[in-house]
C-alpha cells in the first residue's frame, strides 16, 4: 500500500506533461508554457478533489505525504530523501525567484489585443456594394492583385510575402478570423490598417498597410465580398 | 521518541531550536520587508535595516518561544518555563555579540591561511605543468575546503553553545506526565490565546491598518503603456452665473422669471428644450409642487411624502446652487492620494454585494417556509427564520452604504447626477416608495414569526414573504435602470418628466441585467448562507449543532447551485443585447481589453462548479455510509468530464506565449487549441458542465435509495438515453457552429443548446421525484460527519461568487470605456481611462475582502442574541505590477502564517479567505495588462480655423462625437434604422434646411420609405442639437453642415469667417430665414 495511491496520480499528472509537451507537437505547433501550465494545474486539481473524496481516501493519499515530511519512523534511504527534499525545495524556490526577476535576453509573453474595439464612424456600417457575381468576382480581381501576396491566393494567410511577418498574415478560411466579424470591422482593418489602429490595440504590432491611401472606398468593400466567398465563410450580421 | 536532555548532545539541541525558529520567523518577516518595499524603504540598508532589525526583535521572541515549547514538549517531554521565548533569545543575542565576530576573525585566518597554503602547493613542479583551469580549480578546491571545514566547525560550535543555553534551561524544568496526545493538545492551547474575541478584534484592527496603509502606499494611476500618449488638460465648463443667464435669456427678474418658467412647464405638453441642467438646477427647489401635482389622486399622504422626499433631496442636488461662481460648474471633485473613483469603486461595491445578498436571501428563506408549511416540517421553518435574521441584521448596513454611495457621488460627480437626477427624477421618487415598503415589511415578516404561526395566520405571513419578495424585486430593477441607462443610453428627446424617465428606464440592456440580477442574487444568497452554515459547522460544539449546519450548509448550497445551472444563459443572453445595441462595446468586452477578464471569470466559475460538485460528492461518501466504492467511478466520470470542459473553457483564443513560442505556431493562435477560443466551444462545454453540475445533484439524490416500482428499469434507462442524446446533440451542435454564419449559431444554435439542457432537467427532475416516490431507503443520510475541508469549501464556493461579482460589475463600468453615459455624456476627468486587470483585481480582492469581513460582523452579531454570548507609477523601486504582486503575495503569506499557526477556527477561515485572494490577484496579474485610455477630447480652437475643410474636419469629429448624430444616423446604408441615412445629405438639402433641421428638428419630419408597407415615422425623435443635453454651439452645428457638405462631394457654403470669435459677444446668426 506503501505509496500505491501516490503513484498512480503522479504518473498521470507527469504523463499528461509530457504528452503536452513532447507527443503533441508531433501533430501540430508546439503549446506555449502557458497553456501547459494550465492543463497541468486542472489536472493536479482534479487529482486532490478525487482524492479527498473520503476519509479514506484522503488518508491514503495525504498520509505517506505527511510521513515522508515528518521524518517518523524513517531510516536509511527514506531519511536521506527527506533530508534532500527538505534542502532542496527551498533551493528550487529560491531559483525560481531567482530566475523570474533576473534580466533576461528573452522577450516577455506576447499581450496583444487581437480584435480591439473598431472606432466609432466605423460600427454598425453594412456593404453598399450589392452582392452580385460579378461584383464578388471583381473583388476578388482586386484581392489577388492587392492582398493574396502575403493573404495568399487560397485565402489561407500563407501568400509568398507571408513567411517575413511576425504575427503572420491572417488566415481567412479559418472559421475562427473574419467569420467572427461584421464586414464594417474588416472595412475599418483594410481601410486604416495597422497604423489605423485604436490605442486598446497596442502593441501595435501589425504590417497590414494603411489601404485608403491607394484604393476607393466602392473597391474595399468589393474586396471584402470577394474575401467572404473566396474564404468560404460568412460575415456576422444581426439579421 | 523522547529524547532526555542528557542524552541529547548540545550541537541537535541547539539545532533542534534554532533552525525551526529562524524559518518560523521568516514569513512574518517577509511580510513587513514587502511592506518597507512598497513604502519605498530598502529594508537592506540605512533606515529600512534599522527598523526591519527592531522589528525582528518580537518575531524572534515569538518564533523561539513556539520553536522551544514544542521541542520541549515533544521531544523532551518536560514543561517549558515561562517566557522560555524571552530567555532564550536574549541569552542567545549575548551569545551572538560574543561569539559572531570571533567567529569572523577565525574564518577570516583560516582562509587567509589556506590560500597561502595553497598557493605553496600550487608551485610543486607537477601541477605547474598543468593547464590553468585545472590549476584554478585544485586551488580553489584546496583552500575552498579547509575554509569550509573551519565554518563548518564554527557552525556547530554556535549550536553547541546555543543548545547549553537550551540545556541550562531544560536542567530547570520539571518533567510532562501527560500522554502524548495531552502533550499535543497542550502546544495547541499554547498557541491559542485564552480571549479569542479579543483576538478577533485585534486581527481586524490589524486588518484595518493594513487596508489603510494598502490605501496610501497603492498608487493610483496604471503606468501608461505608451508615454507619447498626452492627456488633454481637463476643460472646466464656465461657472454658471445665475444673473448673467437671466439677463442672456429674458430680461425679467430672477423671481419673476421662476414663476415664468414653472407656468409653461404647467403648460407644456412636452417640449424639454428649455429644461437645460442649469435651468434644473435653479427649479429643482420646487419640484415638490411639480412632482405634487403629477402624482395627482394618489392620496395626501403620498403628496406629502414626495414632498418630504423633494426636500431632503434639494440640498443634495443643489449643492452647487447656493453659491454660484466658487462650486458651481464643478464636474468632478477628488480626493488626494487614494482617488474619488478609488473610494467610489469600494462604496458602490460593497452596497451592491450587500443588496444582492439582501434581496436574494428573502426569495429562498421564503421558499423554506412554504416547504416548511407544505410538509409540515419545523426544521425548514427555523432554517427560513434563521435565514431571515441574517436578512434583517444586514439590511440597514445595505442602507447606510447605499446612503454613503449617494453622497459620494453628489459629491464627486455633479455633473453627471444633476443630468441623472433631471432624467430619473420620478424614479428617485418611486425608489424611495418601494425602500419605505420593504422596510416596513421585512419588519412586519420578522417581528411578527413567531406570532404568526398557526392557520389563517400562517398564511397572511406567507404573503407577507411574498409582497418582501415583490418589493425587493422592483427596488432591485429601479436602480438598475440608472446603470443600464448609463450603458445602453436611449435616445430621450421630450415628453413629461414621468415619459422621459420612462423612455430611458426602458433601455435595450434594462431587462437582460434584471434577470441576470435576479438569479446572481440567489446565487450569492445562497452560497453565502451556504459559507455562514460552513463556519458555524466548523466551530460546532454539540453533534445537534453540527447536525443542523450540516444540513443549513447542504441546503445554501443546493440553493447556489440551484441559481447557477439558469445564470450562463441569461448571461449570453445579456451579452447578447451589447453586440447587438453597440457592436464597439460588444467588441471592448470580447475581442478587446476586457477579453482577458472572461479567462479570468473562466477560473472563477470553473472554480465554483468544480467547488460545487466537490460538495455534492463529498455529502455522498461522508453522509451515506458504505457508499463510497459504489460511487467511485461515476464521480471520477463526472469529475474528468468537468475538468476537460474547464480546459476547454479557460483555452484563450489568443494564448499568453514568448515570441519564440508565437513564431513556432504562427501566430498567438494555436493551430488545433485555437478553435477552443471561440463562443461555439465555450457555449458547448458550459451546457455540458451545466449537465454535469445537474446529474451530480441527481446521484446524490438517489443515494442510498433503492426504486421498488416495477418501471425503475425502463425509467432509469430513459433518463440514461435522454441524457445521452442530449450531451451528443450538444456536442454536435458545438461542432457544427464553426461551419455557418454566426448569426446561425448565435440565434438558433446556442438556443438550441440551452432548451436541449432545460429539457433535459424537465424531464429528469419529475421522474426522478416519481421513482424516489416508490423507493425504499437502504442507507440512512447521517448528518453532521462531513469533514472540515467541507466547511472550507463552503467558504471557497462563497468568496468565488464574491469575486464574480466584483470581476463582472468592473466589466460592466469598464466597457463604457471613457464615458459616463456611453456615446452621449463623456468623462473628462483624470479617471477616464479603465485600469489594467491586475490593477482592478487587486481592487476586487479588497473589496471582497472587506466585504467578508463585514459579513462576517453581521453575522457575529446576529448570534450574539442565541448564545447571550487589502502613484502615479513613478515609484523608484518597483513596477506598478511588481509591487502589487508583492501585496498579493505577502497576503497569501500572511494566510499561509495563519493556517500555519493559529488554531481558532474562524481566525483560519479568515486566512483561508486571504489565500484565496492572493492567488486571484496573482493569477490577474499574470495575464496581460492592458489599460484602456480615452481618444484624445476635440476641442473647438477658433484660432486654428483657416479653411472651409478646417471646419469639415472639425465637423466629423463632433458628428462622431459631441453631437452624439451617430447614435442614431449612418453615413450609408445601416442596419440598425432608428433615423434617415444622411449618406449625400449635404447636395440633397440646402444649408439653411440642415440648420433648420438640427435647431427645429420638428418643423419637417422625414418619413421612413425603406420598409414594406405604408411609410411611417422612424422610431426615434430628433432632439434639440443646439439645447441640452447636446447643447453644440453655434460655431460647432456649423462645422457639422461644413463636413455634411464635405462628406456629400459639394462644395462647403460655410465659410470660416462666419465662426465667432470668442471675444465677441453677440450671437450672429447666420442664417436669417430658420426661425
Amino acid at each position: 500500500m506503501k505509496g500505491g495511491s501516490l503513484l498512480k496520480p503522479a504518473i498521470l499528472n507527469v504523463g499528461i506533461y509530457l504528452f503536452l509537451k513532447f507527443v503533441l507537437p508531433l501533430f501540430t505547433a508546439p503549446l506555449p508554457a502557458s497553456l501547459i501550465f494550465l492543463y497541468v494545474a486542472l489536472t493536479a486539481t482534479g487529482i486532490v478533489i478525487f482524492a479527498t473524496l473520503s476519509g479514506q481516501s484522503t488518508e491514503a493519499f495525504f498520509g505517506p505525504i505527511t510521513r515522508f515530511l515528518s521524518g517518523e519512523g524513517q531510516a536509511g534511504v527514506m531519511k536521506m530523501a527527506r533530508l534532500l527534499v527538505l534542502v532542496l525545495f527551498p533551493l528550487l524556490v529560491g531559483w525560481q525567484t531567482y530566475s523570474s526577476t533576473a534580466p533576461s535576453e528573452v522577450p516577455p509573453a506576447e499581450n496583444r489585443t487581437i480584435h480591439p474595439a473598431p472606432p466609432g464612424e466605423f460600427v454598425g456600417l453594412s456593404n453598399p456594394i450589392p452582392n452580385t457575381p460579378e461584383n464578388v468576382m471583381a473583388g476578388k480581381g482586386l484581392y489577388a492583385a492587392f492582398c493574396s501576396p502575403c493573404h495568399g491566393g487560397n485565402f489561407d494567410g500563407k501568400g509568398p510575402a507571408s513567411k517575413g511577418f511576425n504575427p503572420p498574415p491572417a488566415n481567412f478560411s479559418d472559421p475562427t478570423t473574419i467569420a467572427m466579424l461584421q464586414e464594417s470591422y474588416l472595412f475599418w482593418r483594410i481601410k486604416k490598417g495597422g497604423v489605423g489602429l485604436s490605442i486598446e490595440g497596442m502593441p501595435w504590432k501589425s504590417a497590414m498597410p494603411r489601404w485608403e491611401v491607394e484604393l476607393k472606398d466602392e473597391q474595399i468593400w468589393k474586396i471584402i465580398m470577394g474575401e467572404y466567398d473566396g474564404a468560404h465563410q460568412k460575415p456576422r450580421t444581426w439579421e | 521518541m523522547t529524547d532526555q536532555p542528557s542524552n541529547t548532545s548540545s550541537v541537535k539541541l541547539g539545532l533542534a531550536v534554532a533552525w525551526p525558529a529562524f524559518w518560523n520567523g521568516v514569513p512574518a518577516k517577509i511580510v513587513f520587508v514587502l511592506l518597507l518595499l512598497a513604502a519605498g524603504l530598502h529594508p537592506w540598508e540605512g533606515a529600512g535595516l534599522a527598523i526591519l532589525l527592531l522589528l525582528s526583535i518580537p518575531i524572534d521572541i515569538w518564533a523561539m518561544g513556539v520553536s522551544a515549547r514544542t521541542v520541549f514538549l515533544e521531544r523532551l517531554r518536560l514543561h517549558p518555563p515561562d517566557s522560555i521565548g524571552l530567555t532564550l533569545w536574549w541569552q542567545g543575542a549575548l551569545l551572538n555579540i560574543l561569539y559572531l565576530p570571533l567567529a569572523y576573525v577565525i574564518e577570516g585566518y583560516a582562509k587567509e591561511g589556506a590560500k597561502a597554503v595553497a598557493a605553496s602547493i600550487m608551485e610543486i613542479g607537477a601541477i605547474k605543468g598543468l593547464g590553468v583551469a585545472e590549476r584554478i580549480s585544485i586551488e580553489l578546491t584546496l583552500w575552498g575546503s579547509a575554509a569550509a571545514v573551519v565554518l563548518i566547525v564554527l557552525v556547530i560550535g554556535w549550536l553547541f553553545l546555543f543548545g547549553w543555553i537550551v540545556r541550562r534551561q531544560a536542567s530547570g524544568a520539571r518533567a510532562e506526565e501527560a500522554s502524548y496526545q495531552g502533550l499535543v493538545r497542550q502546544w495547541d492551547l499554547m498557541r491559542v490565546p485564552a480571549d479569542q474575541s479579543l483576538l478577533l478584534t485585534v486581527f481586524t484592527a490589524a486588518g484595518v491598518l493594513l487596508v489603510i496603509m494598502l490605501w496610501s502606499f497603492m498608487p493610483v494611476t496604471t503606468p501608461h503603456p505608451h508615454e507619447q500618449y498626452k492627456k488633454e488638460a481637463v476643460k472646466v465648463e464656465p461657472p454658471f452665473k445665475p444673473a448673467e443667464a437671466l439677463q442672456k435669456t429674458e430680461k425679467l427678474s430672477q423671481g419673476k422669471w421662476i414663476n415664468v418658467r414653472l407656468r409653461e412647464q404647467a403648460d407644456r405638453s412636452g417640449s424639454v428644450g428649455l429644461a437645460n441642467e442649469e435651468i434644473f438646477m435653479l427649479n429643482h427647489g420646487e419640484h415638490p409642487r411639480r412632482i405634487a401635482s403629477t402624482g395627482r389622486g394618489e392620496g395626501s399622504l403620498l403628496a406629502g411624502l414626495l414632498v418630504f422626499l423633494a426636500l431632503a433631496g434639494a440640498p443634495l442636488l443643489g449643492l452647487a446652487q447656493d453659491t454660484p461662481g466658487q462650486t458651481a460648474g464643478v464636474a468632478y471633485r477628488d480626493i488626494p492620494a487614494v482617488g474619488s473613483r478609488n473610494i467610489v469603486w469600494v462604496i458602490a461595491q460593497l452596497h451592491l454585494l450587500l443588496a444582492g445578498f439582501v434581496l436574494g436571501v428573502p426569495i429562498f428563506a421564503w421558499i423554506c417556509e412554504i416547504v416548511g408549511w407544505k410538509t409540515g416540517e419545523k426544521r425548514y421553518d427555523k432554517l427560513a427564520k434563521e435565514f431571515t435574521k441574517l436578512l434583517t441584521s444586514s439590511y440597514a448596513t445595505t442602507a447606510l452604504f447605499g446612503g454613503i454611495l449617494l453622497f459620494m457621488l453628489i459629491g464627486f460627480y455633479p455633473k453627471l447626477m444633476a443630468y441623472l437626477g433631471d432624467i430619473f427624477f420620478p424614479s428617485f421618487v418611486v425608489y424611495c416608495i418601494l425602500f419605505l415598503l420593504e422596510t416596513a415589511t421585512l419588519y412586519l415578516y420578522w417581528y411578527g414569526w413567531d406570532a404568526m404561526q398557526e392557520g389563517g395566520k400562517k398564511k397572511l405571513h406567507l404573503f407577507l414573504g411574498f409582497l418582501l419578495n415583490v418589493f425587493a424585486f422592483f427596488i432591485m430593477i429601479v436602480p438598475n435602470s440608472w446603470a443600464t441607462f448609463q450603458a445602453s443610453p436611449v435616445v430621450i428627446a421630450e415628453g413629461s418628466d414621468m415619459a422621459r424617465a420612462w423612455a430611458a428606464t426602458w433601455n435595450p440592456t434594462w431587462w437582460p441585467v434584471n434577470i441576470h440580477r435576479l438569479i446572481a442574487n440567489v446565487v450569492l444568497g445562497g452560497y453565502i448562507c451556504g459559507a455562514y452554515a460552513g463556519i458555524r459547522y466548523l466551530s460546532a460544539k454539540t453533534a445537534e449543532e453540527r447536525e443542523h449546519y450540516d444540513w443549513m450548509g447542504y441546503v445554501g448550497n443546493f440553493i447556489g447551485v440551484f441559481g447557477l445551472l439558469p445564470l450562463p444563459f441569461a448571461g449570453y443572453w445579456l451579452m447578447r443585447e451589447i453586440y447587438q445595441y453597440n457592436q464597439q462595446m460588444g467588441i471592448t468586452l470580447m475581442g478587446g481589453f476586457l477579453s482577458w477578464l472572461f479567462i479570468l471569470q473562466a477560473m472563477l466559475i470553473g472554480v465554483l462548479f468544480l467547488g460545487s460538485n466537490y460538495y455534492f460528492w463529498m455529502g455522498i461518501t461522508h453522509r451515506i455510509p458504505g457508499s463510497e466504492v459504489k460511487y467511485r467511478r461515476p464521480i471520477m466520470a463526472m469529475l474528468v468530464i468537468l475538468l476537460l470542459c474547464l480546459g476547454v473553457w479557460m483555452t484563450p483564443h489568443s494564448l499568453v506565449a514568448s515570441l519564440e513560442e508565437a513564431r513556432k505556431m504562427g501566430g498567438t493562435h494555436h493551430p488545433l487549441l485555437g478553435v477552443f477560443g471561440v463562443m461555439s466551444a465555450k457555449m458547448t462545454v458550459a451546457n455540458l458542465m451545466i449537465l454535469v453540475t445537474f446529474m451530480s445533484f441527481i446521484m446524490y439524490w438517489r443515494a442510498g435509495k433503492e426504486e421498488t416500482a416495477g418501471w425503475a428499469k425502463v425509467a432509469k434507462s430513459l433518463m440514461g438515453g435522454v441524457l445521452g442524446v442530449a450531451a451528443i446533440v450538444v456536442i454536435v451542435l458545438g461542432v457544427w457552429g464553426y461551419f455557418v454564419p454566426a448569426i446561425v449559431r448565435i440565434n438558433y444554435f446556442s438556443v438550441a443548446q440551452v432548451l436541449i439542457v432545460l429539457f433535459v432537467m424537465l424531464t429528469i427532475t419529475p421522474l426522478t421525484a416519481l421513482l424516489l416516490r416508490s423507493a425504499k431507503t437502504t442507507t440512512e443520510m447521517v448528518w453532521g460527519r462531513m469533514p472540515p475541508r467541507a466547511g472550507y469549501t463552503l467558504v471557497l464556493n462563497a468568496v468565488m461568487v464574491i469575486l464574480l461579482m466584483t470581476l463582472m460589475g468592473y466589466a460592466r463600468s469598464s466597457s463604457r470605456v471613457h464615458w459616463h453615459i456611453y456615446g452621449v455624456m463623456r468623462d473628462s476627468s483624470q479617471y477616464a481611462y479603465s485600469p489594467a486587470l491586475g490593477y482592478a483585481a487587486v481592487l476586487m480582492s479588497l473589496n471582497t475582502f472587506l466585504f467578508c469581513m463585514l459579513v462576517a460582523f453581521i453575522f457575529w452579531v446576529a448570534t450574539m442574541g442565541e448564545k447571550a454570548k487589502a502613484g502615479g507609477g513613478e515609484r523608484g523601486l518597483m513596477s506598478e505590477v511588481a509591487l502589487l504582486q508583492v501585496i498579493g503575495l505577502g497576503v497569501v503569506g500572511l494566510g499561509v502564517t495563519i493556517l500555519l499557526f493559529i488554531q481558532a477556527r474562524f481566525v483560519r477561515v479568515i486566512g483561508f479567505v486571504m489565500i484565496v485572494l492572493g492567488l486571484f490577484s496573482m493569477t490577474a496579474l499574470g495575464v496581460p495588462q492592458m489599460a484602456s485610455l480615452p481618444p484624445a477630447e476635440e476641442k473647438f480652437d477658433v484660432a486654428n480655423i483657416k479653411t472651409a475643410s478646417d471646419m469639415a474636419a472639425i465637423g466629423q469629429k463632433i458628428f462622431f462625437s459631441k453631437g452624439q448624430c451617430a447614435l442614431c444616423h449612418s453615413i450609408g446604408p445601416s442596419e440598425s434604422a432608428r433615423c434617415p441615412d444622411l449618406k449625400g445629405i449635404g447636395a440633397k438639402l440646402t444649408r439653411e434646411f440642415i440648420y433648420e433641421s438640427l435647431t427645429q428638428p420638428q418643423a419637417y419630419v422625414y418619413q421612413d420609405y425603406r420598409h414594406e408597407g405604408l411609410p411611417k415615422e422612424y422610431p426615434a425623435r430628433m432632439p434639440y442639437i443646439n439645447k441640452n443635453p447636446i447643447g453644440l454651439s453655434n460655431n460647432e452645428i456649423l462645422s457639422v453642415i461644413a463636413f455634411l457638405q464635405q462628406m456629400s462631394g459639394e462644395p462647403i457654403t460655410v465659410s470660416p469667417s462666419e465662426v465667432t470669435q470668442p471675444t465677441q459677444t453677440a450671437a450672429a446668426i447666420p442664417v436669417t430665414h430658420a426661425q
